[in-house]
């Protein structure tokens, strides 16, 4: 991180020198090549123009020498020949020197190999430019050939280039003189340039950097340079760097808040990413699943697997990140960090995603409920031991009695007796029912089929009334329903038992089944006398009859309502009743789907 | 029925007594124990000369559930029928009761009448099935009311009428008419009827005891529901 850190400090102070040997070394090497270009031109130029202008002069002459040619010695003797300006020679055919101007002919070598002589001897005439060993200085030479009678001669004529190396001296020297203050002029000017972008963007980067470390407790002085375009990049910078201090600022404030509120809730939260790894967890969570000494960062090495120990909750993490679906309310077991107390949660998991829809991780949501569950279990075993200690002497009462009628025969007071024990274990064992279902906090809900259910709770019922031929029909739209499987067998039994409780003795009832994605329904329809509107309200009353002696009378305890609504509540559906008097009476329950295993 | 040994446990001694009275009638011998322990070490004395025995499910010591096991296993009293006590407030109690190895229960309050029916119901079975275990070949028909069944033929007959059942179907009735007047836990008949790799739920057994139901038409109230606890068929003529 350190290295890092000096090397990228290192870069950003090195923006002049690195900008220099870039921009700057390079603008001033492509100078110094245009220049030199353009003088090698001017000399190349300079250098072909000479020649031509020699050669011109030479032709001159040699047209000359040619033209008035009758026998050598019109050359030799010429006054050509006297003037050592140019330099004049005869060459016989076989390369042998005839006379020389510079030379006495006896010393000069055969000349048949020179490439002017060549050219003449083939052609008529040839052109070189040499350099010439016996001159030391560059030498145009131009032959001909020429006729006298039948010899051939080859006359030559040659100048040396002498302007040619004091005018290239010269235009080197005003090369120099032009070029050399222009080159100074424009590297000095790249070198201006150069410093002056290099070093704002040094103290540019220098500034982004420190931007970049930034922590909201730190000031940035502020530094307005010239008034160029940099001060419009630095304005900007300082501006961001204010906005960008504000917006920390009130993160960190939120941040505080969030932080505030999340220990202030009672309820377990953990965070998780999408490799569920630990992100965030709160003191309650800590203090139900790992231990308070734990530290918060640490708790972040951790996955949730090793952290939760409930098999149910952590699939509930894994459905949640793969589907991106909340899932809620499932309960949660699981044993304390303490190890000896079993702990009891809602869970709830609600998929974290980012601004593209998709699931980066979780956030379970951990409710306690080990006291109202505890306090659940308390009562449901209150109500076990209160149904054990009342049916202990409600048996005896029953079986001392049937003894006793079975030792002392008939008497019209024993079927008195008998009906009122009846009453009494019918009350007691609906008080009970409705104390269980009233303290049942989580029901355990199965698949049923309508079908079956609905027939043998309609045979049970049947063999309670033999006396009673009731029409019934039923339908079954609705295939399968997912309750507490004896509840909803308790509502279809209170409900018809009531239709035939209550019915005319060939009366009609209708049990349908019905139900869209949202719900299930029932509706359960008879003929029978019907109940006035004033009843209606405080029908699921308990203890609420709308003719108590009659009621008595058929053996109802009042109850029967009051446990049907108390199990409908419990699955979170309703009922409804509608009724006429004299034309029958209808009940509709609504069952809602929930997120039910299909 | 005459001379027969039935053995009581029940804590409660009038209750204890109301039993002992109701079935004394019947001409049954009966004893009574109070406590869970005390009646395992009479069970392990008495070596088989016990015909029936009568649990109470909660009971000091040993709950009835924890003798009903032992008897199961006990070699002297494996075939021996046990009826349970209840002061049936969850259904479960009365499962886990049943599933333990109990073939009836009766719940509290009780009717002294169904008491002494169902008492006799299960000594008459014993005796037919201690016959069947005699014989050592289980018998290949049964009858029950018009309801006939033979296992060699894979058929079943309601008042001679051949009627055509599915293969789990069959089992179930199969199962019903071995053990007439036991009650039979959802679980139970589903280790019966349980054959190959699928899974037969709870779920599973209403259905098909609602088909066997409707094939057996007119005979359709022999198999009796026993809301959240299983079936039962009446032996009763």
């Amino acid at each position: 991180m350190s290295a890092q850190k000096n090397s990228l400090e290192y870069r950003i102070s090195s923006i002049p020198l690195r900008y220099f040997k870039k921009v700057a070394i390079g603008q001033i090497v492509l100078t110094l090549i245009f220049i030199l270009a353009i003088s090698l031109f001017a000399r190349v130029e300079l250098k072909k123009n000479i020649i031509l202008d020699t050669e011109k002069h030479l032709s001159l002459i040699q047209e000359y020498l040619v033209s008035s040619f009758k026998g050598p010695d019109t050359v030799c003797k010429s006054h050509f020949y006297r003037d050592s300006k140019y330099r004049i020679t005869l060459i016989k055919t076989n390369g042998k020197v005839f006379c020389d101007n510079h030379k006495p002919a006896a010393q000069m070598d055969i000349h048949d190999q020179r490439p002017e002589f060549l050219d003449a001897l083939k052609d008529g005439v040839g052109k070189s430019i040499r350099f010439s060993a016996t001159l030391d200085e560059e030498l145009v030479y131009l032959a001909k050939k020429v006729h006298y009678g039948a010899e051939e001669f080859i006359v030559r004529v040659s100048i040396p280039l002498q302007g040619l190396k004091t005018a290239l001296g010269n235009i080197d020297m005003v090369m120099l003189m032009i070029f050399l203050p222009l080159f100074v002029l424009l590297s000095l000017l790249t070198l201006y340039y150069s410093t002056k972008m290099a070093f704002p963007l040094r103290s540019l980067m220098e500034k982004l950097n420190r931007i970049r470390d930034f922590t909201p407790q730190q000031k940035l002085e502020e530094i307005i340079g010239p008034d160029d375009d940099w001060s419009l990049i630095e304005s900007t910078l300082i501006h961001t760097e204010e906005s960008i201090r504000n917006y920390t600022e009130s993160l960190y404030l939120e941040n505080e808040k969030l932080g505030k509120i999340l220990r202030s809730i009672s309820d377990g939260i953990i965070a998780v990413n999408k490799d569920q790894k630990v992100i965030l967890a709160n003191d309650p969570f800590m203090n139900a699943f790992v231990s308070l000494q734990t530290n918060k960062e640490e708790i972040k090495k951790y996955k949730l697997i090793e952290i939760l120990r409930a098999a149910d909750g952590q699939e509930l993490f894994e459905k949640a990140l793969l589907n991106g679906k909340t899932i809620r309310s499932k309960q949660v077991i699981t044993k304390s960090f303490r190890e000896s107390e079993k702990l009891y949660f809602d869970l709830t998991v609600t998929p974290l995603k980012d601004a593209k829809g998709t699931v980066v991780g979780a956030v379970g949501v951990f409710h306690d409920i080990t006291d109202s569950r505890r306090n659940a279990q308390i009562r449901e075993d209150f109500v076990t031991n209160v149904g054990h200690e009342v049916k202990t002497p409600l048996t005896a009462l029953k079986g001392y009695f049937q003894i006793l009628q079975a030792q002392v025969g008939k008497n019209e007071l024993f079927g008195k007796i008998d009906r009122n024990i009846e009453r009494l274990s019918a009350l007691f064992s609906d008080i009970l029912n409705l104390s269980v279902i009233e303290s049942k906090t989580v029901i355990e809900k199965s698949w049923m089929d309508t079908e079956p259910l609905t027939s043998m709770v309609i045979s049970n019922v049947q063999q309670n009334y033999p006396n009673k031929k009731m029409n019934i029909s039923s339908s079954y739209e609705e295939k399968a329903v997912y309750a507490h499987p004896l509840w909803i067998d308790q509502i279809l039994t209170n409900l018809i038992d009531n239709a035939y409780k209550y019915g005319r003795p060939d009366g009609k009832i209708s049990i349908e089944w019905k139900g869209n994605e949202i719900e299930t329904q029932i509706i359960i329809t008879d003929n029978g006398m019907g109940i006035a509107k004033e009843h209606l309200p405080r029908l699921f009353e308990r203890f609420y009859r709308v003719d108590a002696s009659r009621s008595r009378e058929l053996g109802g305890t009042g109850l029967g309502l009051a446990i049907v609504k108390h199990i409908v509540q419990k699955h979170r559906g309703t009922i409804q009743v509608n009724s006429e008097i004299d034309k029958g009476t209808s009940f509709r329950i609504c069952l809602p789907k929930e997120d039910g295993p299909q | 029925m005459q001379n027969k040994n039935v053995l009581i446990v029940e804590d409660e001694k009038d209750i204890a007594e109301i039993v002992s009275l109701s079935i004394q009638g019947l001409g049954l011998r009966t004893n009574v124990i109070e406590d869970g322990n005390l009646a395992l070490d009479h069970i392990q004395d008495s070596d088989g000369k016990i015909d029936l025995f009568i649990l109470d499910r909660m009971l000091p010591g040993q709950s009835g559930v924890e003798i009903c096991r032992f008897l199961r296993k006990f070699k002297p009293t494996r075939n021996v029928p046990i009826l349970m006590l209840t002061a049936m407030t969850k259904p479960e109690d009365i499962v886990e009761g049943l599933d333990a190895g109990a073939d009836d229960y009766v719940t509290k309050p009780f009717d002294v009448n169904v008491l002494t029916a169902r008492v006799k119901a299960l000594l008459r079975r014993a005796v037919s099935t201690e016959a069947s275990t005699e014989s050592t070949t289980r018998p290949t028909h049964y009858q029950i009311k018009g309801i006939k069944i033979d296992v060699d033929q894979h058929k079943a007959w309601c008042d001679d009428q051949e009627i055509e059942l599915t293969v789990s179907e069959f089992k179930l009735l199969l199962a019903f008419m071995q053990n007439p007047g036991k009650v039979l836990t959802r679980n139970q008949l589903v280790e019966f009827i349980q054959d190959g790799p699928i899974a037969v739920t709870d779920r599973t057994i209403d259905t098909h005891v609602f088909g066997l139901r409707k094939k057996l038409g007119q005979y359709s109230s022999v198999v009796e529901t026993i809301r959240g606890i299983g079936y039962r068929v009446s032996a009763k003529e």
